[in-house]
């Protein structure tokens, strides 16, 4: 049999049901590749990681125990292959936080160029702190679950999370006309 | 004006994966699952012919060594037969 029983990511139903290799991979595609996405800036990248990903995940397909378990292995098998693919290609985006052009004009808070700029900023991070940022903006990870999952010390990763905020922060601020809070 | 961590929420959100990934990613996974039978068969195969091989090697090796056996008893016996002849005939030589 090849199905494994998963909880919903809703833990007060606690829904079980019967999860094969095939549902795995279009209920979590998004999620992985949204990872790979924002941490590559490319997209064709990014699905070549997110197909390796869950490649990786069908030779392991019988150690999955949970839906949670699938859930945390995913996130971890992706960030790792993220921050490996860029240190072994030497894939960083090498624009320093500090060169990241401002835009030239104040910018309305719905404008797709603030989006694009905040992008810029994240993709300007070293790749311990970019990923820490994502996990925690895209999948609303505390800090805690992002310490697990990049097996590091709690304390490096909120520094790192504040260390990154106020930086982007000051940037941001600074490109918005000292509007932002 | 929304909040800075707003923003990067909503820059960070998640986006849809391509068109056709999911179909992508599961055809791929089956054929190296495919792949991965064709390979256990085939050495699963070459296995049992490397076996049989050995099994055939030694049912030879064992024939030959009974046949060498064979001729060595044969001869033996021819000896002895000589042996006993030689000795009939020098008895018979004593007492006439």
């Amino acid at each position: 049999m090849t199905g494994i029983a998963t909880l919903s990511q809703q833990p007060a139903r606690q829904e079980l049901r019967l999860l094969d290799f095939d549902s795995a991979v279009r209920d979590h595609q998004s999620m992985v590749f949204s990872l790979a996405y924002h941490f590559l800036r490319d997209s064709a990248l990014a699905e070549e990681l997110a197909q390796d990903v869950f490649l990786e995940l069908h030779l392991h397909w019988s150690d999955i125990r949970s839906g949670g378990h699938l859930l945390f292995w995913l996130r971890k098998v992706a960030s790792r292959r993220c921050i490996d693919q860029v240190r072994r290609r030497k894939f960083r985006v090498h624009t320093a936080l500090d060169r990241v052009p401002e835009p030239f004009a104040w910018m309305p808070e719905a404008d797709p160029l603030l989006k694009q700029y905040l992008e810029q900023l994240l993709a300007a991070l070293f790749e311990t702190p970019r990923m820490i940022l994502i996990l925690r903006f895209q999948e609303d990870l505390d800090p805690s679950e992002i310490a697990e999952l990049l097996e590091m010390p709690l304390s490096t990763v909120k520094s790192h999370l504040q260390r990154s905020l106020a930086l982007l922060r000051k940037k941001f601020t600074a490109a918005t006309g000292g509007e932002m809070p | 004006m929304k909040d800075f961590e707003d923003q990067l929420r909503e820059a960070l959100a998640r986006k849809p994966a391509p068109d056709g990934f999911a179909g992508r990613v599961i055809a791929r996974s089956r054929r190296k699952s495919s792949w991965k039978t064709w390979a256990a068969g085939a050495v699963a195969a070459s296995l049992v012919a490397g076996v049989l091989t050995v099994k055939q090697v030694e049912a030879v090796k064992e024939r030959e060594q009974g046949q060498a056996a064979r001729a060595q008893l044969l001869r033996a016996f021819e000896i002895t037969r000589t042996k006993v002849k030689q000795i009939e005939g020098k008895v018979e030589t004593v007492n006439p």
